[in-house]
């Protein structure tokens, strides 16, 4: 059985007070637990029997586990209240996590501290700097068409590569984005930064294709979710001719974000905000309008503003 | 005052994201999450092989043939408010003969999902947002309610006034008889009594709001009785809500999710409140 924690069910048992046996596998270890009435009563595990028995249990990581209604008379062997005993292994387990955080941590001041490496050479067909100039002019739509194509289903906040490795994290892919250390240094706050765009992610789960936060000096992306430096790079240009063309026109500037549908379901987003832009891509098949337009975007766009030293 | 209230998630997760959202964005002053807030039904994905899987749901066999669209499927259940188990053939059939057993599996995963929103409301409304209340609906297992116990950003209200910004605000999920035997529901006179009970608290009436979502004779009577400010209530599987006079008192029924909807839906009304008037309302889809 699987999708379903052996917590939910030991603690629906004692409120329902019900009578049953589990027997737990985990790590080639096995136990039973053994309630009546929603008391547990009995466990037994590895050699080890009652109380120490059930924390053992109650303590293995995602146990396989089988109940079974059809039980036969138990001595009570356990004394302890279980909602006790649950909390008493939630902490534990915090003060395991807090001692495993801390390790890591002390590992990781006590290695070599490295300059971030310089940022690899821009995107072959993007101008120098990011917003165009006197190079010659890619061909957009075909540009933003390869880097959409790259775009994967399931993003995850990218770590922005960090100068040396996180414990346990694997290395991060060659991306031209900028280590939160460079956004520190441009004065911009990295906690803030992620922030704008893990806002974007928990509003829009899985219709949220990619996104970047970068900077409009060069298209450098801060941080990111599936992270098309491509599209930093062209979107930047784009915003710049837009303001530029609004300019000749007689209109007034960009206001605080605008929109391209994309063939398919997609949709592109920019938010230009003082010196950084938000760049989201999103399947419109999997969030309703309204609710980009309405619901996620002003928060997102509230935590860009305060973010965005402009 | 602002309030924002929803209703009828039925255990969709994205339905609650966007809720947590909303309140936000909306600029409420208080959120208020009605039931029922828990899912229909629990669907099995039998393991067939090492990368098989069939998956009976809504009259059809799903068969699929990768963790990833087992991923996909799973999340669509999930989306949608429902609960999946994985299990083997032999487990199905084992479940098939032990309704008690169901039950049981059932009642876990939806205490599972209301604890995994626990962690969710206190991660996005973080310590300053405002507050949010929450309240089962009729149909939803008392297995629930003392989640919503344990002191986090998830207030309950469950038959009890609370007190919002000089406004008292009255909630029970209790519901009059109907065709369904839910969980919740007694006898017209038992529950006239109840609410009588509780209602007694409300010092103005021009400062009350009611949350009684189930309509019946009982509720009928209490709204007539008290006439407070504005009243929200559930409207029917499919039914499309609206805004409607009580004598003074304001109903106000978000509309229902369609069972035919494509996506999950979170559909809610926001009013705002000034010197013991409803200034102005507006109903939300998002």
């Amino acid at each position: 059985m699987k999708g379903i924690s052996l917590s939910s069910v030991i603690q629906v048992i004692n409120l329902e007070k019900q009578s049953c046996d589990i027997e737990a596998r985990a790590g080639g270890q096995c136990g039973q637990l053994h309630f009546r009435e929603g008391t547990l009563v009995d466990a037994l595990a590895d050699g080890l029997a009652g109380e120490d028995a059930a924390y053992e249990i109650l303590g293995w990581d995602d146990p396989e586990f089988d109940v079974s209604t059809e039980h036969s008379p138990r001595d009570r062997t356990i004394e302890a209240d279980l909602t006790q005993m649950l909390l008493e292994i939630a902490r534990r387990r915090d003060e395991e996590l807090e001692e495993s955080a801390r390790s890591a941590a002390a590992q990781d001041s006590a290695a070599p501290h490295a300059e971030p490496p310089a940022p690899p050479p821009l995107v072959e067909s993007a101008s120098g700097n990011g917003r165009g100039g006197a190079q010659a002019e890619p061909d957009i739509m075909a540009e933003m068409e390869a880097a959409l194509a790259e775009v994967r289903v399931e993003p995850e906040i990218e770590a922005a590569p960090e100068p040396h490795g996180a414990p346990g994290r694997a290395p991060a892919p060659p991306t031209r984005s900028a280590p939160p250390a460079a956004a520190v240094r441009s004065g911009l706050s990295a906690a803030g930064l992620k922030r704008v765009v893990q806002l974007a992610k928990d509003g829009l789960g899985d219709a949220l294709l990619s996104a970047d936060l970068f900077s409009s000096a060069d298209g450098t992306s801060y941080v990111g979710v599936n992270s098309r430096p491509a599209v930093c790079a062209l979107v930047n240009q784009v915003t710049e001719r837009l303001n530029r063309a609004f300019d000749k026109g007689g209109l007034p500037p960009l206001g605080r974000y605008y929109m391209a549908e994309l063939d398919g379901s997609g949709l592109l987003l920019v938010a230009p905000c003082g010196d950084l832009q938000l760049v989201l891509v999103v399947d419109t098949g999997r969030v309703q309008l309204g609710l980009l337009i309405n619901v996620v975007l002003p928060e997102v766009l509230a935590a860009l503003e305060e973010v965005s030293p402009g | 005052m602002k309030v924002f209230t929803a209703s009828g998630i039925e255990g969709s997760t994205p339905c609650f994201r966007r809720f947590l959202s909303a309140v936000r964005s909306y600029g409420a002053d208080v959120g208020v999450l009605l039931g029922d807030l828990t899912g229909r039904k629990v669907v099995s994905a039998i393991r067939t092989g090492p990368s098989t899987w069939t998956v009976p749901l809504d009259g059809k066999v799903h068969e699929v043939d990768s963790p990833t669209a087992l991923a996909e499927l799973t999340g669509h259940i999930s989306d949608h408010g429902d609960y999946w188990l994985e299990q083997t053939p032999e487990e199905y059939e084992h479940l098939r003969s032990n309704q008690s057993l169901v039950e049981l599996y059932f009642k876990s995963l939806v205490r599972q999902r209301i604890e995994e929103w626990l962690t969710l409301a206190d991660e996005k409304l973080g310590a300053d947002g405002p507050p949010v209340f929450v309240a089962p609906g009729c149909g939803d297992w008392r297995i629930i309610d003392e989640l919503f116990e344990h002191g986090g950003r998830l207030l309950p209200c469950d038959d009890r006034v609370v007190q919002i910004d000089g406004y008292q605000m009255v909630t029970s999920s209790s519901s009059g008889p109907t065709e369904w035997e839910l969980v919740r529901e007694m006898d017209d006179r038992r529950l006239y009594t109840k609410l009588l009970e509780l209602c007694s608290g409300v010092g103005d009436p021009d400062f009350a709001i009611l949350n009684l979502q189930a309509e019946s004779r009982a509720t009928q009577r209490i709204v007539k009785r008290f006439q407070p400010l504005v009243r929200f209530r559930g409207s029917a599987q499919g039914g499309n809500g609206g805004a409607s006079k009580q004598g003074r008192t304001l109903e106000l029924s978000p509309r229902s999710p369609m069972v035919e909807d494509a996506a999950p839906t979170l559909h809610g009304v926001l009013v705002q409140l000034e010197g013991g008037a409803v200034k102005d309302y507006v109903f939300t889809e998002a």
